[in-house]
């Protein structure tokens, strides 16, 4: 298991979906605090996923999509394109 | 602020069950195994995907994101698959007017319309109640918002985009649909043909090996003549078809007709093998 509070994101993917919550979730106005309550997350958890450090399951990102009132698909969907914006290692 | 939301707020995306059988339907409709499609996806094993698809364990990001990389689709296309395979969720539009589109489109012909079941088909439902139940509505305030047109011929109800339909899909997002009716029927096609072609050809040459026996025996009675005529021709059929079907037949591309269908339509039918 890697350490619970890393700063470094996992992987170019962790990455790519932190920023598309991140940008998600400021484009609808809302501040961590909020969108954790709304979504029903632990703020560390909301804070992990948006520095790529934590991975995720599908329920979560689901919870995350409905709190932000996207679906899970554009939710992917950004961090995908964000993925193709950027240099692959 | 521009946001893409859903009519219906909430409903936030397809089950977790409905995600891992997109998963393995898109996986399946490439023709990659669970042990190719590991092997091939960096921190994934095939035990683990195998447990996702089953539903036992859940998908996280990074395997959604990797796998739909290794299998060469977009991983939002696992969401909206999905929610096609999610019964609890409505259709969306622009997944049954894409669906309409092309099963119009692959029917070859310039008649519009296609039937209802041809529909279900292209959106790699079954049919059935839970189908009608999720469909039947969805469809007909399609037709009462004048986007789909139905009319009867022959007894049977034939659904067409209308020109509107048409316009409101060509601004709609690409959608990614199921697998094709014309492409499912390729890829079956392959793979029974690479089962097969090994036996078919073991069984043609010991009908040629008895052929030979007979010709060699001049006392051979007519009837044993007549008897392995059938056997020879049907052999050298089943070798034919599979053999068309393993190295002759084009993959098809959905932006068309899968043109020579009708030309090659014997040999392509792996059903009349048996």
């Amino acid at each position: 298991m890697p350490p619970r509070r890393q700063s470094e994101p996992r992987s170019p993917e962790h990455a790519a979906l932190g920023e598309a919550v991140r940008l998600t979730r400021v484009e609808a106005g809302l501040s961590q605090e909020a969108l954790a309550d709304a979504a029903d997350l632990h703020i560390t958890v909301l804070g992990d996923v948006e520095r790529g450090v934590g991975n995720p399951e599908y329920a979560t990102l689901v919870k995350l999509a409905r709190a932000l009132k996207v679906t899970p698909g554009v939710l992917v969907m950004r961090a995908d394109g964000l993925m193709g914006a950027r240099p692959q290692p | 602020m521009v946001r893409k939301t859903r009519k219906d707020d909430s409903l936030p995306g397809p089950s977790a069950a409905a995600f891992s059988a997109a998963m393995r339907a898109m996986r399946e409709e490439r023709g990659v195994s669970v042990a190719d499609a590991a092997a091939a996806t960096r921190g994934v094993s095939a035990t683990r995907l195998a447990a996702v698809e089953d539903g036992r364990r859940e998908p996280d990001f990074v395997l959604i994101m990797r796998l739909a990389r290794t299998l060469g689709v977009k991983s939002a296309e696992f969401v909206s698959r999905g929610e096609i395979l999610d019964t609890a969720m409505p259709l969306a539009d622009d997944v049954i007017l894409a669906a309409l589109a092309r099963a119009e489109l692959h029917k070859g012909n310039d008649k519009p319309g296609v039937l209802y079941a041809t529909l279900v088909e292209h959106l790699g439902l079954r049919k059935g109640a839970v189908t009608s139940r999720r469909l039947r509505p969805r469809l007909r305030e399609l037709v009462a918002a004048g986007l789909v047109g139905e009319s009867r011929r022959r007894g049977y109800d034939v659904l067409a985009l209308t020109p509107k339909g048409r316009r409101k899909l060509g601004s709609a997002e690409p959608v990614a649909l199921p697998e094709s009716p014309q492409h499912r029927r390729w890829r079956e096609g392959r793979a029974a043909a690479t089962e097969r072609i090994g036996g078919f050809r073991d069984e043609l040459r010991s009908a040629l090996d008895e052929a030979a026996a007979l010709l060699a025996d001049e006392s051979a009675r007519s009837d044993a003549w007549y008897a392995l005529a059938g056997r020879v021709g049907k052999a050298c059929q089943r070798v034919g078809s599979a053999t068309h079907c393993l190295r002759e037949w084009p993959e098809p591309d959905d932006a068309q007709p899968d043109a020579a269908s009708d030309e090659h339509g014997g040999r392509r039918n792996y059903r009349l093998w048996d």
